[in-house]
């Protein structure tokens, strides 16, 4: 079944099909507005109104598909947070988050390489920093993110090159022993 | 697109994002309950406006309808009055009841 039929069904008042739908898209969404946000309590409330959306407007198939249209609206609602409050800073709990979430510690970056990166992710302009946390961490192909962000996909495509050229410029100052090998993933 | 730089990769690879907390869990559920209960209600009582509409509509047409098709008004008093001092003018010139029984049918070929 689809999940624009399991939404259907939700809209419909099927509790079960709400939990299919919120089970598959909590963990993307919320990974996705902590990164843009940086902050977990706004992404909680980021990915709360998220869904609150979906079910008060409501959700058609002319729209496009409904991951599109979640991820859609969380970056709308991202941005309005940004231009309304500004970007809030990293907390150090969430800061803690990037290691011990993960697993067994030896497997992970230290802490201080987790942050850099973070930090030199966080710095990209939103634009950029939109389109390669929707391509390298959600693994979204190229034509849907270009119908979330509302630009052509060329656009994306020269988004993505131009934020992976600055984090091999920031990212280089780093030591190499920190750099993850492949057989620590 | 996956450009040819592994260190990149695994160095964003290696920044894992935290899980969501429990508790937007108990939010978005407690909101999802809302809003589909409220839609329920409202369709309930747009059903409920309809109904009553449709209740309305039906007494009216069969109200419009008990009225007299004829627009003629009713016979006036000083016309019923006139037509009773004219029958006591032909029974002053003769003409008499007949007695009862006393009635004889003539067909309308026979007249004359």
């Amino acid at each position: 079944m689809t999940d624009e039929a399991i939404f259907e069904r939700a809209r419909r008042g099927d509790e079960a099909a709400f939990r299919t739908l919120y089970e598959k898209y909590r963990g993307p969404l919320f990974r996705f507005a902590w990164r843009m946000s940086g902050a977990v309590e706004t992404a909680e409330d980021l990915t709360h109104d998220c869904f609150l959306s979906l079910f008060s407007s409501g959700f058609t198939e002319t729209r496009g598909s409904l991951r599109t249209y979640l991820f859609g609206t969380i970056r709308n609602l991202a941005r309005k947070r940004w231009r309304d409050h500004g970007r809030e800073e990293l907390t150090s709990e969430a800061a803690d988050n990037l290691v011990t979430t993960s697993g067994a510690l030896d497997l992970l970056l230290s802490k201080e390489t987790a942050a850099a990166v973070q930090s030199a992710v966080d710095a990209l302009p939103p634009l950029q920093k939109e389109v390669l946390t929707l391509f390298e961490y959600e693994d979204l192909p190229l034509d849907e993110i270009a119908g979330i962000t509302g630009a052509e996909v060329g656009a994306v495509k020269s988004r993505l090159h131009r934020a992976r050229e600055s984090l091999r410029n920031s990212l280089a100052r780093l030591p190499r022993t920190s750099i993850p090998t492949e057989a620590s993933r | 697109m996956r450009e040819h730089d592994d260190q990149l990769n695994r160095l964003l690879k290696h920044c894992p994002a935290p899980e969501p907390p429990r508790s937007l869990d108990a939010r978005v559920l407690a909101s999802y309950r809302a809003t589909t209960g409220m839609q329920r209600h409202s369709r309930s009582r747009t059903w409920l406006f309809i109904a009553a509409g449709v209740v309305l509509m039906a007494g009216f047409l069969t109200f419009q309808r008990r009225e007299p098709p004829s627009k003629t008004p009713p016979p006036t008093d000083a016309v019923a009055t006139e037509e009773v001092r004219l029958t006591s003018t032909m029974q002053a010139t003769g003409f008499r009841p007949v007695a009862e029984g006393a009635i004889t049918v003539i067909k309308g070929d026979q007249q004359q």
